[in-house]
């Protein structure tokens, strides 16, 4: 619908008279229009008919129990923010729906974490039953492995004792500093591994609308929703940022309070974190995970 | 409103009370009729509570929250167009769900609200939410502006270009004084939708 205020394709061209009325009407008008009008007496019968559609336009005071009853429905929100249905929330489902609907997504954290936790100390295992060697070397060697993915390195030849003779002068210098290294070494590993599983749960689609469609088609649904795609989401290690690294409170127009899901997912081939805000109305953000640039935001 | 943030509960709910009306107001004639209505009304309320923490006091409390209103009920409208065959009733005269009239139902008055819905109805969003605003929310211009996120030129134009197709499809319609015609009183084509 096009802004242009001489034109509309559904309203037709803007009427002058009703247009400086209206204003007139609302005390909207300047003082130029305002003597504009009041000198005009077809002016005013135009301001008159429109106070009189206004009129038209009132509805009654509603009764009020049905005051009483919203208001109590507001207040359960209030007292259990994050109450579950079965937590003394209003016996009205609907109601409930809508209070699980309106939990963060931060909110579903713990839950999250452990699932997380349980994902990546299971993936820790394997690659410490792939590797016979030093736990330093291990350490090291996945460091590099990840720095190499991460970095999109040529060498990564995904033979490890390749990889262990590359970093071998990375090895003399660790083993003088296993212990100071080794934990850096876990959390790098903990990064590449999170990544990897959250490479692996991304969802593809062809353009933005589908996304959109599936989400909106998430949050419509009367079910929570478990979401499978975003494990990420429950990490510590991503507070404050997206899954790619992207800090979220450097995202123009996004309150990471008002940010209900994070979800990595494919777009034409291009990573992206689909964002899901429920503020004033709901929306999704979508960044590019390469550049940290927004690259949608549209009403959900 | 500090009180309410702060966590007191009696704040809160007069806080809620004071809004209500004005609330109500608007989601009722956005929705067309009391029972989608009445839960945008319960839609907008929850939502202001959870969002409350939000409200940093850069704007009047008001905008703020008729902002976050406006956007719950235009949200839970659109979710109820995608669901159909809920069987909502459209003629609340017929099923009682949600009676709005303190007094005894007047056959006038409820005729006259259901061409008032009907004519909204056929009026694009974009310029019915503005008009909406400005004459059952009582915003000036501005605040419709910091509400709908529109230039305030652009809320000026919407608001009279939606008044003038609003009085021309209202002067298609009876009258409040006129007789009844039986042929007008046709459900499918003189009740309003509940789609935007």
């Amino acid at each position: 619908m096009t802004d242009d205020p001489t034109t509309d394709p559904v309203l037709g061209q803007a009427d002058p008279a009703t247009a400086l009325a209206s204003a007139y009407l609302d005390a909207e008008a300047s003082d130029a229009e305002v003597a504009r009008v009041e000198s005009d007496p077809a002016l005013l019968a135009r301001v008159a008919e429109l106070e009189a559609l206004r009129d038209r336009l009132a509805v009654p005071t509603p009764p009020r129990d049905l005051v009483d009853d919203h208001v109590a429905a507001a207040l359960a929100a209030y007292s259990t923010p994050i109450a579950t249905p079965d937590t003394g929330t209003p016996a009205d489902e609907l109601t409930a729906r809508r209070a699980r609907q309106g939990r963060r997504w931060y909110e579903r954290i713990p839950l999250g974490a452990v699932a997380a936790a349980v994902v990546v100390i299971a993936l820790v295992g394997a690659i410490s039953q792939i590797d016979t060697g030093d736990s330093d070397d291990m350490a090291a060697d996945t460091a590099s492995e990840a720095l190499e993915s991460t970095d999109d390195a040529g060498d990564d030849s995904g033979d490890d004792s390749g990889d262990a003779a590359g970093s071998g002068g990375d090895d003399s210098a660790a083993d003088g500093d296993a212990g100071a290294e080794s934990p850096a070494a876990e959390s790098d590993t903990f990064g590449a591994d999170e990544q990897t599983n959250a490479e692996v749960a991304r969802l593809a689609f062809s353009d933005v609308d589908a996304l959109a469609d599936h989400l909106a088609a998430r949050f419509d649904a009367p079910a929570p929703t478990t979401s499978t795609t975003s494990p990420s989401t429950q990490s510590d290690a991503t507070v404050g940022q997206t899954p790619a690294g992207c800090a979220l409170d450097a995202l123009p127009g996004v309150d990471q309070r008002e940010i209900t899901a994070i979800e990595p997912a494919v777009i034409a081939g291009q990573e992206v974190t689909a964002l899901v805000i429920t503020g004033d109305g709901r929306r999704l953000v979508v960044v590019d995970d390469a550049t940290c640039d927004v690259i949608d935001d549209r009403a959900l | 409103m500090v009180a309410a943030q702060g966590g007191d509960r009696a704040a809160m709910d007069t806080l809620l009370r004071r809004h209500h009306d004005r609330i109500w107001a608007v989601c009722r004639r956005l929705a067309g009729n009391d029972a989608d209505a009445a839960d945008a009304t319960q839609e907008a309320m929850v939502l202001i509570v959870r969002r409350l923490h939000t409200f940093d006091g850069r704007a009047r409390f008001t905008t703020w929250a008729h902002r976050v209103a406006t956007n719950a009920c235009l949200d839970e409208l659109r979710r109820r167009s995608r669901r159909p065959g809920l069987g909502l009733p459209d003629d609340d005269t017929e099923t009682g769900a949600v009676i709005v009239d303190q007094g005894p139902p007047v056959d006038g008055s409820v005729t006259e609200r259901l061409t008032v819905d009907a004519a909204l109805a056929q009026l694009p969003e974009e310029f019915r939410v503005p008009v909406v605003l400005r004459d059952l929310g009582g915003h000036d211009y501005a605040e419709i502006s910091a509400i709908l996120d529109l230039a305030p030129g652009t809320v000026r134009s919407r608001i009279a270009r939606g008044r003038a197709r609003l009085a021309g499809l209202l002067a298609e319609e009876l009258s409040p004084s006129e007789e009844p015609d039986p042929g007008n009183h046709d459900t499918t084509t003189g009740r309003p939708t509940t789609r935007p």
